[in-house]
């Protein structure tokens, strides 16, 4: 009997060319269309090549030793772009299926964490354009904290302000 | 025994060359068609590229041949309804649908349609601009007969009029005409159904039907056209004014995974034409054609394409416009697009933006395919299974196919397949028997 | 016999009743001499200007007709039958150029535009009156057909015209059929090998009892007309005449060998695509790192046409290597990627599935190719797309040509009188609605001889051809057109300058015995094939010829009609 024992030999830069090939990345016609419906330029004021989903796949498709990069981390997976793509590549999945790799293999430093837990939230970029809100401060805590270390916060004040009926019945 | 008769069904450009290469060889053509008239999708052009011939001056010798072609029975407004027996020994019934006017009597005068009283969208105008319910297909049709569209005259909606029957010096108008039953006997079908065009509303990042001043391709071609809506003046549907700076968006609907996967063949070329058109019509005005690849591949496209650029005031930035929005000012829409050479983002704005829209095969072909038993494929065309060595055959055999039915391609093209298609019909009507 | 003149003329939508007032015209007509009858028509073309047209004619007996409208180029046949329907003789119809030569070219100038077309029906008018019946003439049409080139094309129109009865001369220059098709390797989009495509059509021609194949033989002479064609054959230093009804040329294409450019000639590993295919079969074995240039001496100022299918030729390579060596790296640099339609189309996102990379270049930026001695080792481009200049390690380079006219394209046409268009391929009689047919009549082009053309394509037009060469072999004869011209013996100084100057050939020496009993040589003009064009009646100096239809009386009358007219300002 011949189970064959795959001995998985995986390195950051197969598992991206896999990535790329799953979500179709190999499709592009380079039409601009994503870059086009992109609101990169609403949220970050000015457009940048590099940060827009074809330059992003473009990079990756012909240089993708290039990973320790920040404009990496602008994109804010709205799925305009994976709506219209008429190549049919899906960008959205692509782009959190990438960073959730970079995260594992170390490439921390543009991501936003929980204050709490560690665990990653957002792009940081993605977070200091939700501070330029006229509530930026509010917003700066509600963000800061992932949302189960915010769920454990709000049950640990409850069970510290609210008492604890003795007539309810057990279920 | 073989009938040295062929159906031919569709009379485009394709149907048209075919029946006249038949009818040359001495085979009897039948050239059924749905529409009042012969003349496709090429009478509803103004000029054709790379020539810039005035479309219909070109196609009428061809159309008026048909009609006096001794071997050429034009079946107009006439549909098939069955087809039984086998290649060599067809049997087709033909429902030729009444017209409520008599053909040997309607001399085309035009003076039922002017008095008239309803009005309909104008569907050969690409929904630019009326016609009557009493109408004619377009002016130069052929047969020059009028016909009632019943879903739209009063009389056939139970109201009172008459006034066209009234009118009628010729005496041709019959409310009570009935539709005609035709058995034909026939050794071949070639079908050259044509095309439709795309419904593009589902696109909605391009605004058409909701912003004014976009419009499609054919509608845009019907605008510049002498005998359409506007008498070959290029208006903004907003406000009527002359346009000064024109949009071209390519690949509408085509190319495009989320609608048809394919390439439609002509919008490189026929943008190209309608823009150096456009800057004859107004000198000042300027047109920027918005596409991936720019597919001129054809005879002279090349040197088309370079003088529109060095004549025309044509520019060709290569980028496929993200959204089309509008200026709620003066109801100019503004493109956003990525310059994919220069890599900018820009947001322009035009006066009217022109979308070339996907070129989709005959809708009626999924019911005639069902009737005569051929196969097509997931878009519509009709399957041509040796496309490499038999590029008219379809599966089934004795019936042939040619033109854009088939497969995307122009106008020089359907020639070309027609008479090739017109060769195996008669190479195997010469067999059967 | 009196004449009676009727004036037909055409609105044409606004195309020239936007412009030209064209009641006035018509009121104006009506005062012309001869002129019984005249009205305006929307469209004179349409069915119901037509039957106008034959209802008047009966109605008011006229015996001239002259219609003002458009350009003769497309509608004289159409409006000459339908005199002829309505009893009168078709060259007693007058056409006047009332929208090219009028309406069209002064669009601004509507009051002068109205006078000059006055103008232009008087002297229409003029001339109609001196206008005199003509018949045609018919010839008979030999059952056969020359298919010049065993290509691709001309064994599809041989095996086409063959199989329906029609005897076939096939004529191959070399000692094998098959012609470019040879050289490829496997086929678009089938994948399989030429030869399986080749093979059994070459032996059915072959064996084709229709069929008359002459291999290593070249065409050194052509002459006559259609339906009754001489072709000379140089076959092993002997000639023979071959006697056919109708021609068709295809003779095909090369591929062009870019010398000099990006390391041709220089690298051993620099090649066209059909170098590729000759020199590894289907063994791409070591192939790793290969770099296809797409437009290589295509889409330049030099030669400005696209190559058509050399795109999808690239891709189909890219593919195949692709397929043998999954881990290769393939990059096609390109100018625009021309899969146009639906099964281009769909193969080029094939392409680009299989992890083919497509960069774009400009054509003001050209890719480098680096080497040392006979090797080439490296591709610099400037990927105009991420505005990056990108350096490639290469085994392999292949340039993606397009096809060049054939060499023997020009002496064909000397030969055949056929038209070579500015891109030294053949010129059709008309690029959208006559695009195999030459203006010579009986004489067809199919495949690259016209234009670079896929394998389908050729196929096609093959049949297509054939169907075209067909139809005056089945009538069994064609009628040719009254309008030829004809020498006066009498007047004919024997100079020879008519025979000189004619385009087509079609006058020659005669003999004549003049009363004296002597012989002289004077010239003779063959109607089956006199154009019609005139070169001939302005080269005689002894005013010996006259063009039927166009002869000096009509001319002159319409030249004086013209002056005489109080209208005219100078």
């Amino acid at each position: 009997m011949g189970l064959k024992a795959y001995i998985h030999v995986s390195n950051l830069k197969t598992e991206i060319e896999w990535l790329i090939q799953k979500n179709n990345l190999n499709l592009c016609l380079e039409c601009g269309k994503c870059s086009a419906v992109c609101p990169m330029l609403n949220f970050y004021g000015a457009y940048d090549y590099g940060r827009s989903p074809r330059g992003v796949v473009e990079r990756l498709t012909f240089d993708p030793e290039n990973i320790d990069d920040e404009a990496l981390w602008y994109c804010l997976t709205c799925n305009e772009c994976t709506f219209y793509c008429p190549s049919g590549i899906n960008f959205q999945d692509f782009m959190i299926e990438l960073r959730s790799l970079l995260l594992r293999n170390g490439y921390k430093k543009y991501a936003h964490f929980c204050s709490v837990c560690g665990a990653y939230l957002m792009p940081k970029k993605e977070f200091e354009y939700m501070q330029k809100d006229p509530n930026g401060k509010i917003i700066g805590e509600l963000l800061s904290i992932c949302p189960r270390c915010k769920k454990n916060n709000y049950s640990e004040t409850l069970r510290r302000i609210a008492p604890v009926h003795k007539t309810l019945k057990k279920l | 025994m073989t009938r040295k008769a062929a159906l031919v069904i569709g009379g485009g450009v394709a149907g048209i060359q075919a029946s006249i290469d038949l009818a040359g060889m001495g085979i009897k053509v039948y050239l059924l068609e749905k529409k009042p008239s012969i003349g496709g999708r090429m009478a509803q052009l103004d000029k054709t590229f790379p020539t810039n011939d005035c479309s219909m001056c070109i196609l009428a010798p061809k159309m008026i041949e048909c009609s006096n072609h001794e071997n050429i029975e034009l079946l107009t407004y006439s549909e098939l309804d069955e087809l039984t027996g086998k290649a060599g020994k067809f049997k087709a019934r033909i429902i030729k649908k009444a017209r409520f006017v008599e053909e040997d009597k309607c001399v085309g005068c035009g003076e039922c349609a002017e008095k008239c009283p309803t009005k309909v969208v104008d569907e050969f105008n690409a929904g630019l601009g009326q016609r009557k319910a009493i109408y004619k297909y377009f002016p130069q049709a052929v047969p020059s007969t009028y016909v009632i569209d019943t879903d739209h005259c009063r009389i056939f909606q139970g109201k009172k009029c008459g006034i066209c029957k009234k009118i009628c010096k010729a005496n041709a108008i019959n409310y009570k005409q009935k539709d005609k039953v035709l058995t034909l006997h026939i050794g071949a079908v070639l079908l050259a159904t044509g095309f439709d065009l795309y419904d593009i509303s589902p696109l909605t990042e391009y605004g058409w039907g909701k912003i004014k001043n976009v419009i499609t391709a054919m509608q845009f071609e019907r605008m510049m056209c002498a005998s359409g809506p506007t008498g070959g003046h290029i208006k903004r549907p907003s406000d009527d004014r002359e346009p000064a700076r024109l949009a071209f968006i390519q690949c509408v609907g085509s190319r495009d995974i989320r609608h048809k996967r394919y390439c439609s063949a002509v919008c490189c070329m026929h943008a190209t034409k309608e823009a150096i058109l456009a800057h004859e019509h107004c000198p000042e005005l300027v047109s920027k054609i918005f596409y991936m690849d720019m597919r001129a591949v054809g005879k002279g496209f090349q040197d088309y394409v370079r003088r529109a650029k060095s004549e025309y005031a044509v520019k060709y930035v290569r980028a496929r416009p993200g959204r089309v929005i509008e200026n709620e000012e003066n109801q100019n829409p503004i493109l956003n697009y990525e310059d994919t050479v220069n890599r900018e983002f820009v947001a322009e704005e035009f006066d009217m933006v022109i979308l070339s829209q996907a070129l989709i095969p005959a809708e009626s072909n999924l019911s005639i395919a069902e009737k005569i038993d051929v196969d097509i494929d997931e878009f519509g065309f009709i399957s041509i299974p040796e496309a490499l060595v038999n590029p008219s055959g379809t599966v089934k055999e004795g019936i042939f196919a040619c033109g854009f039915c088939q497969a995307p391609m122009d106008v020089p093209d359907s020639v070309i397949r027609a008479s090739a298609a017109a060769s195996r019909v008669a190479e195997a009507l010469s067999c059967y028997s | 016999m009196s004449i009676r003149v009727g004036v037909f003329i055409c609105h044409c939508g606004t195309n020239i009743g936007g412009i030209v007032n064209v009641q006035e015209a018509v009121e104006y007509a009506r005062s012309l001499p001869n002129v019984i009858f005249a009205e305006s028509n929307l469209y004179t073309c349409s069915e119901n200007g037509l039957s106008s047209i034959r209802n008047k004619i009966k109605e008011y007996d006229l015996n001239r007709v002259v219609v003002a409208s458009c350009t003769p180029r497309t509608h004289e046949t159409l409006f000459r039958k339908n005199c002829e329907l309505a009893g009168l003789n078709k060259y007693l119809f007058e056409f006047v150029n009332i929208r090219e030569q009028c309406s069209w070219v002064h669009m601004k100038r509507h009051d002068d535009a109205t006078l000059k077309a006055e103008d232009l029906v008087r002297m229409g008018v003029a001339k109609a009156s001196l206008l005199t019946p003509q018949e045609d003439l018919s010839t008979d049409v030999i059952r056969a057909c020359l298919v010049i080139g065993g290509g691709i094309s001309g064994l599809s129109a041989s095996m086409a015209l063959a199989n329906q009865g029609y005897h076939v001369e096939l004529v191959e220059k070399k000692d094998k059929l098959g012609g470019l098709l040879r050289d490829v390797n496997m086929v678009f989009p089938t994948n399989e090998s030429s030869e399986n495509l080749l093979g059994p059509l070459i032996e059915s021609v072959l064996e084709h009892k229709n069929i008359d194949v002459h291999l290593e033989s070249e065409l050194i002479d052509v002459k006559g007309f259609i339906g009754n064609f001489t072709a000379t054959l140089r076959t092993d230093s002997k000639n023979e005449e071959i006697k056919t009804g109708t021609i068709i040329v295809s003779t095909g294409a090369a591929e062009l060998k870019p010398e000099k450019m990006f390391g041709y000639g220089r690298f051993d590993n620099v090649m066209t695509q059909l170098d590729f295919e000759k020199k590894y079969k289907s063994d791409y074995h070591g192939l790793n790192r290969v770099v296809m240039i797409n437009c290589v001496g295509a889409r330049i100022e030099e030669r400005t046409y696209c190559g058509r299918f050399c795109c999808i030729t690239g891709m189909k390579n890219a593919v195949l290597l692709k397929q043998a060596n999954p881990q290769a790296d393939i990059n096609i640099l390109q100018r625009d990627i021309m899969a146009f339609g639906m099964v281009f189309e769909d193969y080029y996102r094939n392409a680009l599935g299989a992890g083919i990379r497509f960069m774009r270049y400009n054509v003001d930026n050209l890719p480098e190719i680096m080497g040392s001695g006979n090797n080439a080792e490296k591709v610099r481009v400037y990927n105009e797309l991420i505005g990056r200049e990108v350096e490639i390690d290469v085994d392999l380079v292949i340039l993606t040509t397009p096809l060049v006219p054939g060499k023997d394209n020009e002496k064909l046409s000397k030969m055949m009188r056929i038209p070579v268009g500015n891109d030294g391929f053949f010129l059709e009689a008309h690029q959208k609605l006559r695009p195999i047919e030459f203006p010579s009549d009986g004489i067809f082009v199919a495949g690259c001889a016209r234009y670079p053309t896929e394998i389908s394509e050729c196929i096609a037009q093959g049949y297509a051809a054939a169907a075209k060469a067909a139809i005056p072999m089945a009538q069994g004869r064609v009628i040719t057109d009254a309008l030829i011209s004809e020498v006066d013996p009498l007047r004919c100084s024997s100079c020879g300058r008519c025979i000189n100057i004619c385009p087509f050939g079609a006058i020659d020496w005669a003999d004549r015995k003049a009363p004296s009993g002597e012989t002289r040589k004077v010239a003779l003009v063959n109607p089956a094939e006199c154009k019609g064009c005139g070169l001939c009646v302005s080269s005689c100096l002894s005013g010996a010829i006259q063009l039927n239809g166009f002869n000096d009386e009509e001319i002159l009358a319409m030249v004086n009609s013209v002056i005489e007219s109080s209208e005219a300002t100078f």
